[in-house]
């Protein structure tokens, strides 16, 4: 009887073929775009916690917890090896930042320099991967730094061009200085906080120009897989507190916390337009299905005068409701898929559709530069398909309760 | 013991303050295996006494029993079970269902009855569609079908499940002679070869002259009732 039911179903979800496309397009736009609304927000969220982890934090970062207790780590190569031993940790690296201004000859612009640990870093971080320009440092090297392409670019630097960084001192005991060096690279990390106002130089030229011997600012550290992070986590305290350094240990999730937290208030608030979409698509259900219980009321006493009871009456038109909704769902996975996953390898570049302002902002919001990548899962072409028709079969209740309502013998009546 | 009984049948209609008795105060019996016309003008209560007669309406007053369960005052879910294992309805506007094809819609009683068996099933509906002369036409849809043959779809689609009783209302209304000729020849026939208890109604000469039994009715009462015919 099901099988029948569903049959009958199908086939009166297509006697009006041109109603019944028009509802499916209704539904397929409104949950499709809900479905890239969904993707890129996931990939604005992805994107951002890759970017803090490849070029600012790793998967964890260790810091001096107190000001009072002073604002750099003493003999961070001992609390370094220390870590180095923890079970899972692919890499640990030292650094040390201050605030600098970066001189071209003529024009200067503040930047945050960043002592790194040549050897290291490859292994922590991406800077080396994404270098467009030029050579990476090396171990020992001297006077030659890396400047992010939005720098080179302002000050119209490239590799081999020499400049002047003035480093401004980290505290009490630090001093100010200015150092001449050679671009050896330039990098393009995505990450516009680097990109446009970072420069990486060896972290023992770094020391010894401000003055702070072989004291760090943080030590970074990369592990050889993201799993029980937390846990991990408490390890890598648990050694610190052993070595007598009391300071905090920040995951790469927990650095961009405010940010997650600002993109998923923002992914709820924009979830509005689609699902006012969704709302017309839904309402366009209920306007099909009463069309349908109208034009086919002599059809239901007939199908009442053969003995279809009340339920079976219902789930025929539950059933073409639902199939309706499922076939505009399965459309809007279609066009969500295919929106997403183009906008997953290709992005879209927001200062080409909105302006370089409107990119320049969003750039200060998150720690992505202009090209905003999609991020599409299965679980949302899931959501859709399933929630698509459980809304469409929701809403063919109340016209199916109506068919069901009908008088048989008034239903035969009718013209 | 009668197919069908009713006594003292009334069933009126309110329309605002203004109440039309449709059937007042009908008696009679059917035996089992009858041929029996209903006639009388338009308006004359035909259809609303079928319509009680096959479970589709309740009476305001009075009793009717199909082998003498009462069913006057059943309820809805038991009056649609009674439908579906014991009556077939044969309308005269066909009232196929227009997306199965003339197959599917004799198929479908047979569904609903439980016959869960496809090949029997599909046996007893191409059985039944060469019977009527439909052998060639039954992947058609109604559209694709003459007045005639779509009326005799109905036909089978009322028959298939083997039912006690076959009601139509009017069944020739909607066709030309030749083809009404032809519906009543093979309900007839039906009638004759499967003992199928018939009851339509009818206002045409010539579907009277068919008959067995006639029960002329006038304004909702019973004004003649003219035993077997030879």
């Amino acid at each position: 009887m099901m099988a029948e039911l569903l049959r009958m179903a199908l086939r009166n979800a297509f006697r009006y073929r041109r109603r019944t496309v028009l509802t499916c397009l209704a539904i397929a736009f409104g949950l499709g775009l809900t479905i890239v609304g969904m993707a890129l927000f996931n990939g604005v969220e992805k994107t951002s916690l890759d970017h803090i982890k490849d070029s600012e934090t790793a998967h964890f970062l260790v810091y001096p917890a107190q000001r009072s207790a002073g604002l750099l780590i003493n003999n961070p190569a001992a609390l370094a090896a220390r870590l180095r031993s923890l079970p899972g940790v692919a890499g640990v690296e030292c650094r040390l930042r201050c605030a600098a201004t970066l001189i071209n000859g003529q024009d200067e612009l503040p930047v945050t320099a960043i002592g790194i640990e040549a050897e290291n870093d490859p292994v922590v971080f991406r800077i080396r991967e994404s270098l467009a320009a030029g050579k990476f440092l090396e171990a020992g090297e001297r006077a030659a730094l890396l400047v992010g392409n939005g720098l080179a670019r302002d000050l119209g630097l490239s590799a081999g061009d020499l400049c002047s960084l003035r480093l401004f001192a980290i505290d009490d005991e630090s001093d100010w200085n200015a150092i001449d060096l050679q671009v050896k690279g330039v990098f393009v990390s995505g990450n516009p906080r680097l990109d446009r106002a970072a420069v990486f130089l060896p972290l023992p030229l770094l020391q010894e120009s401000l003055g702070c011997g072989d004291r760090a600012g943080e030590i970074a550290v990369r592990m050889q897989n993201e799993e029980d992070l937390e846990g991990k986590k408490a390890a890598i305290q648990r050694t610190l507190s052993i070595a007598g350094f009391h300071g905090r240990v920040l995951g790469f999730w927990e650095a961009a916390a405010g940010l997650v937290e600002v993109n998923r208030l923002r992914s709820r608030l924009h979830a509005i337009v689609p699902l006012i979409m969704l709302l017309v698509a839904a309402l366009g259900v209920v306007n099909t299905m009463l069309m349908a219980v109208m034009e086919r009321t002599r059809e239901i006493g007939l199908l009442r005068a053969m003995g279809f009871r009340q339920r079976e009456v219902l789930l025929l038109f539950v059933l073409e409701g639902g199939l309706i909704g499922f076939l505009g769902s399965a459309a809007s996975c279609l066009i969500g898929g295919l929106s997403g996953w183009y906008l997953e390898s290709h992005g879209i570049d927001i200062a080409f559709l909105l302006g370089r302002e409107v990119a320049d902002i969003a750039a200060a919001i998150y720690p992505i530069q202009d090209v905003f990548r999609a991020d599409l899962n299965f679980g949302m072409l899931a959501f859709a398909l399933v929630f698509g028709t459980a809304v469409s079969i929701a809403c063919s209740f109340y016209p199916a309760w109506r068919a069901v309502r009908l008088d048989p013998v008034a239903a035969l009546r009718r013209p | 013991m009668p197919q069908v009984r009713l006594s003292d049948v009334h069933k009126s209609y309110r329309n605002g303050k203004l109440e039309t008795a449709a059937v007042a105060g009908v008696s009679f019996a059917v035996e089992a295996g009858e041929f029996l016309s209903i006639a009388g003008p338009s308006g004359s209560g035909k259809t609303t006494l079928l319509n009680l007669i096959g479970c589709l309406d309740r009476p305001s007053a009075g009793r009717i029993f199909l082998e003498e369960e009462e069913v006057a005052a059943a309820p809805k879910k038991r009056l649609a079970d009674i439908r579906r294992d014991r009556i077939g309805f044969v309308f005269q506007a066909f009232n196929l269902i227009p997306v199965l094809s003339a197959r599917e819609n004799v198929e479908l009683p047979l569904i609903l009855a439980g016959m869960a068996d496809r090949k029997q099933r599909r046996a007893a509906v191409e059985d039944l569609l060469a019977a009527v002369g439909l052998a060639d036409v039954m992947e058609r849809r109604p559209a694709q079908l003459s007045g005639g043959q779509q009326q005799r779809v109905a036909v089978a689609r009322a028959l298939v499940k083997k039912p006690a009783l076959v009601l139509a209302d009017e069944p020739t209304a909607n066709l030309d002679s030749k083809n009404g000729e032809a519906i009543l020849a093979l309900m007839r026939e039906l009638n004759q070869k499967l003992r199928t208890t018939f009851i339509f109604s009818t206002h045409d000469r010539m579907v009277m002259d068919f008959a067995r039994r006639l029960i002329r009715i006038h304004d909702g009462r019973i004004v003649g009732d003219d035993g077997l015919q030879p």
